[in-house]
């Protein structure tokens, strides 16, 4: 459960966006007989087989073999056997020849299974942001891969021991790639605000290791760029140092990089963070960017821009957030919750809810080791979800980031006034659905 | 004036010589089907076209004209894919889906001649149906269709005893039978069918 002094440190963390510096802003049938089940769903050549007469074996192998079965294997449990068919034999004709032979109780193909992941992280009832977006079944299909990262250029991480900072403890199974502090220039792009440990924690926050909550993308890497100071304050010339960092870094030859999220947003359009975003987006690169928390028409700028995926905020009630700002540029909403309310009346506030570090205990005392889980609120909380979700987009094979942004923007719960609208753009991200793909008629 | 001569060649035709004495028949076929649809079917089945089977039966008149009866059956398999648009890149998702085509037709044609070697053609309408299943992490989708269609057939009948063979060559269209999602609404093509080639076996009791 979320200690007493969590729910305080939300408190304090709500006082604290209200700070001036924009960039910190932003994280505020019935069928005589059964259908056939569909091609994939049962293992080729496998047939289920209840006999009437399990222990009369002459007259068991004498049906088996009658449709094709080449080998049996008897359940230790009862009559069932587990029959392997001849190559070449339909599965679906031998069970209706089995099912018409009178020694038979009941014949069927060898179903598929899977796992239905509900991860045993012991916060994760309280994450209602992920239930929005039904990150549940999406992880039926898909998880992330440490192949694919998610570069955070924010207030950094806390990914590592080093100096004052220490490593969070719900990142024990997550994949760090070296990270890049342009401020000192150096590798180490540990986090001494507490937003960016938030935000990278809604992207691959260590999951079903029963422990704190869960991260959307939790397969996926991450990589910690510090491109915001303590503050929660940068600059366009910063931010574009990040992108370029991000853009050439290179692991083996190749950039596993696929998504950068930008949680931060400056008033102006700057020429120089547009083309970092371009030459990004050139690199196959998806750019994710918060549209801002001022509750205006005017999308912040680079979520603006063209070529990234600008991303509000809903709140628990499915509805835009009051303080989501709107306009032509916006593509999609995300989950971003308001803890001044508590819809779900479960008696904590509806933010979004990962682990960072007590900025109060940062601020005053200088320490960056005392971690919890937090709510937080902000299209600073949204576009992460929107990252993780391409990233698992990437990872199950769209690679690239003008069709992983038609993919989300296509596949949005529609809300508001039907069609896209300059308050909700496309809607809701709906991940399971956008990782579903098309057929040919559905 | 192209009608009257129309009409008057096709009372000739019908009056024409027996080409054979009147007969039951049933056939076998087996070929390939180039879908209309051809954008969308090679993103999601990787090829333009499929194999396929049909069986059917009729009656041939001794005057020519003949009747039948038939089913077709076209079942490719292929994966769930993520295309932005039109002349975009297809990215295949991994998730296996099963599309099966039925098309239920009625023909009604001609045959000419009294040699081995006896030409027909014929025109043809019914039922199409369209079934989709896709297997996503343990769940399937599917999606059933059916509409009105209608086919044009042209053959050579090769007539040894009992046992006869033909090639024959059809479209067939089933407006509005895609396009209502997925990647053929993406594409635009609403139609299924397509132009197909088969060689038939043909039982004469």
């Amino acid at each position: 459960m979320i200690s007493p002094r969590s729910a305080l440190a939300a408190l304090v963390l709500v006082a604290l966006v209200a700070s001036p510096l924009a960039a910190q802003r932003y994280f505020s049938l019935r069928a005589v007989r059964r259908p056939a089940p569909p091609a994939g769903s049962y293992v080729p050549g496998e047939v289920i087989v209840g006999f009437a007469v399990a222990d009369d074996f002459a007259r068991v192998e004498r049906a088996l073999r009658g449709v094709g079965g080449v080998a049996a294997r008897r359940s230790r449990h009862g009559g069932r056997f587990l029959v392997t068919l001849e190559e070449g034999r339909s599965v679906a004709s031998a069970v209706a020849e089995l099912e018409a032979m009178p020694e038979v109780e009941y014949a069927e193909p060898n179903g598929i299974v899977s796992a239905f992941l509900t991860p045993d992280d012991p916060e994760f009832e309280l994450q209602w942001h992920m239930r929005q977006i039904g990150a549940e079944r999406t992880w039926d299909i898909q998880t992330g891969d440490p192949s694919v990262a998610v570069a955070i250029l924010d207030t950094g991480i806390a990914y590592e021991d080093f100096g004052p900072f220490r490593k969070a403890p719900d990142f024990g199974n997550t994949v760090f790639l070296r990270g890049f502090n342009v401020f000192d220039g150096s590798e180490h792009a540990n986090d001494d605000n507490f937003h960016g440990t938030h935000v990278a924690s809604t992207v691959a926050e260590s999951t079903n290791n029963g422990l704190g909550a869960v991260g959307l993308a939790f397969g996926c890497a991450l990589m910690p760029v510090k491109v915001l100071d303590s503050d929660g304050t940068g600059t366009f010339f910063g931010v574009s140092e990040g992108i370029d960092y991000v853009v050439n870094f290179r692991q083996d030859g190749q950039n596993p990089v696929k998504v950068i999220n930008l949680s931060l947003g400056g008033d102006f359009v700057s020429t120089t963070l547009g083309a970092a975003v371009d030459r990004a987006v050139d690199a196959g690169i998806t750019v994710v960017a918060a549209s801002g928390n001022e509750g205006k028409r005017g999308v912040s700028f680079p979520a603006s821009h063209a070529r990234t995926i600008a991303v509000g905020a809903t709140d628990g009630r499915r509805e835009r957030a009051i303080y989501s700002n709107t306009g032509p540029e916006l593509d999609v909403l995300a989950p971003g919750g308001n803890v001044d309310r508590d819809d779900d009346r479960n008696g904590f506030p509806d933010g979004v809810l990962q682990q960072t570090f007590d900025p109060f205990t940062a601020a005053v005392f200088g320490r960056y080791d005392d971690f919890d889980l937090f709510f937080v609120d902000g299209t600073s909380q949204a576009a992460p979800h929107v990252a993780a979700i391409a990233a698992l987009l990437y990872t199950q094979g769209i690679t690239d980031p003008d069709a992983i942004r038609e993919s989300i923007r296509s596949t949005a719960e529609d809300l508001g006034p039907e069609g896209r609208d300059d308050d909700t753009g496309y809607g809701l991200v709906q991940p399971a659905r956008a990782l579903s793909g098309l057929g040919l008629n559905q | 004036m192209t009608a009257p001569r129309t009409a008057v060649a096709l009372a000739c035709l019908a009056l024409a010589a027996p080409a054979s004495a009147q007969e039951w028949f049933a056939e076998a076929e087996a070929g390939g089907i180039a879908f209309t649809a051809k954008d969308s079917v090679r993103a999601v089945f990787g090829r333009e076209g499929a194999p396929i089977f049909g069986l059917g039966g009729g009656y041939q008149s001794s005057f020519g004209l003949f009747f039948r009866a038939g089913v077709r059956r076209v079942s490719p398999e292929g994966e769930r894919v993520f295309v932005a648009g039109p002349g975009s890149p297809v990215f295949g998702l991994g998730h296996p889906l099963r599309a099966t085509i039925t098309p239920v037709f009625g023909t009604v044609g001609y045959r000419f001649g009294t040699g081995t070697f006896r030409p027909y053609y014929g025109v043809g309408a019914g039922v199409t149906s369209y079934r989709e299943e896709s297997t996503i992490a343990g769940v399937a989708e599917t999606v059933d269709e059916s509409r009105f269609s209608w086919r044009v057939v042209g053959g050579v009948q090769v007539l040894r005893g009992p046992l006869r063979f033909s090639v024959e060559a059809s479209y067939s269209s089933a407006p509005d039978l895609l396009g209502r999602g997925g990647v053929s609404a993406v594409y635009g093509e609403t139609k299924g069918g397509g132009l197909s080639a088969v060689a038939k076996v043909i039982f004469v009791p």
